[in-house]
């Protein structure tokens, strides 16, 4: 079964029958994570880089920032039995609109502020698919942990 | 026949925008018209008439009681909310089927109007300029070139692809080159066809184009923000993907900085949950 994780959203899984996807990324990031020992995944689609924006916000939807978001995909993850040592991290998105000014660079700074954030607490990105001017849907099968991509228009894609 | 007179020709074999929209409009701006003469004109429709019904329950509009009647929906909503639900009332019926050229399933490229249209609310907020009655209507039909163009990209969409890959060609710009005219540009003609006030016309030609600069004019800069801020969001986003112009000039014009701009994307997500009946409409 699919359970959508909708944009600024995320969730975790330990049902083998299912599927996380997130569709339509764009220049938001989604990052799946899957503990392939006690088979549990997580899928999130965030937004923006930083809650600073609008803390208010952040507080009510933690899921539309990366430095809000992350932290709360890994811990809602270790509560269903997953262990950091053993998860595996993919990401894809963080697409770019054709912008010379780099004014509408949401896509490059996203995916700078999971870098950033990646590596203060030591988290090794195993595969990703970043940036480009592609629109990509995201999928996480729980039962074994496979991870694709659906690009608008194109072919699926193992990540 | 070239393929631009045939991409013409399928313009022509459009179905016509319904008349009650622009007799709505016409009595809205009216200021001795009567809402009983309004009902009337609009009731006549009955397809219009259950949208409108239908749509004018959403959350986003602010009624708070539930809405049974024509007279009740004119009564509760101002005048620039019932003709933004008149207009969508008539548009979403355009937007039923899947576009192919575009690789969007059925009800996507309706989803990204209706967030371009809310997007659009947000920042016209933001530029504390005048209040643009039509800017919604422009919103939701920004697009609507890409209807009739799709079938013409699809057929050369391999080589409007590679100039996007080869050369680094907008989409738009590939679509101009290989089809003869674009999808922004017959967008606009589009709604010429229909008789629209040239407010709107000249937004949906002017979405994606550097003449936007310099024609400066402000509805047609908010579309080009609030397309792209939906665009970014991946909100009904196809196989042309967000290979697409973006003018940084646009939001000097108006003041904006980058965080002006991502506060409005991120009050985007709300409004939208608000519209779900307007989003669901098609």
């Amino acid at each position: 079964m699919n359970i959508v994780v909708g944009m600024a959203d995320m969730k975790v899984n330990d049902h083998p029958e299912t599927t996380l996807v997130t569709y339509s990324l764009g220049s938001c990031i989604g990052v799946a994570i899957y503990d392939p020992i006690s088979r549990v995944g997580g899928m999130l689609h965030y937004m923006l880089p930083e809650a600073g924006l609008d803390p208010e916000k952040a507080k009510e939807r933690p899921f539309m920032f990366a430095d809000t978001a992350i932290p709360l995909l890994f811990k809602s993850a270790y509560e269903l039995g997953a262990k950091k040592s053993r998860i595996r991290v993919k990401v894809a998105g963080g697409s770019q609109i054709l912008d010379d000014g780099g004014y509408f660079n949401i896509g490059k700074r996203n995916y700078a502020a999971l870098r950033k954030m990646f590596w203060r607490n030591n988290v090794m990105i195993e595969n990703e698919d970043i940036g480009g001017t592609i629109n990509r849907t995201m999928y996480l099968k729980i039962s074994d942990g496979s991870i694709w991509l659906k690009i608008s228009g194109g072919e699926r894609k193992n990540l | 026949m070239n393929s631009i007179d045939q991409i013409f020709v399928s313009v022509k074999s459009l179905p016509p925008f319904p008349q009650v929209a622009r007799r709505a409009a016409e009595m809205l701006s009216d200021p001795n018209a009567n809402s009983r003469d309004l009902v009337k004109i609009i009731e006549y429709d009955q397809a219009i008439t259950a949208n409108i019904l239908r749509l004018c329950n959403s959350a986003y509009f602010g009624i708070k009681v539930p809405v049974g009647s024509l007279h009740q929906a004119i009564a509760f909503l101002g005048h620039k909310n019932l003709m933004s639900i008149i207009f969508a009332s008539c548009s979403v019926e355009y937007y039923r089927s899947y576009v192919p050229g575009y690789d969007l399933e059925k009800g996507e490229l309706w989803r990204h109007s209706v967030a371009c249209a809310i997007l659009s609310q947000i920042l016209a907020q933001k530029t504390g300029q005048a209040d643009y009655p039509l800017l919604f209507t422009a919103g939701l039909l920004h697009d609507i070139g890409k209807l009739v163009l799709s079938v013409f990209v699809r057929e050369r969409f391999e080589q409007i692809m590679n100039l996007v890959h080869s050369q680094g060609c907008s989409f738009l710009d590939a679509e101009h080159r290989v089809l003869g005219l674009d999808h922004a540009e017959l967008g606009g003609k589009i709604a010429e066809h229909w008789n629209f006030p040239p407010v709107i016309s000249r937004a949906i030609s002017l979405h994606h184009n550097p003449e936007l600069i310099a024609s400066r004019d402000s509805l047609a800069a908010i579309i080009h923000l609030a397309d792209v801020g939906c665009l970014l969001m991946g909100i009904g986003v196809g196989a042309d993907g967000l290979a697409y112009r973006a003018y940084q000039h646009v939001m000097h014009e108006f003041g904006f900085r980058e965080k002006d701009f991502e506060s409005a994307l991120s009050k985007l997500v709300g409004e939208l949950a608000k519209a779900e009946e307007l989003v669901h409409a098609v």
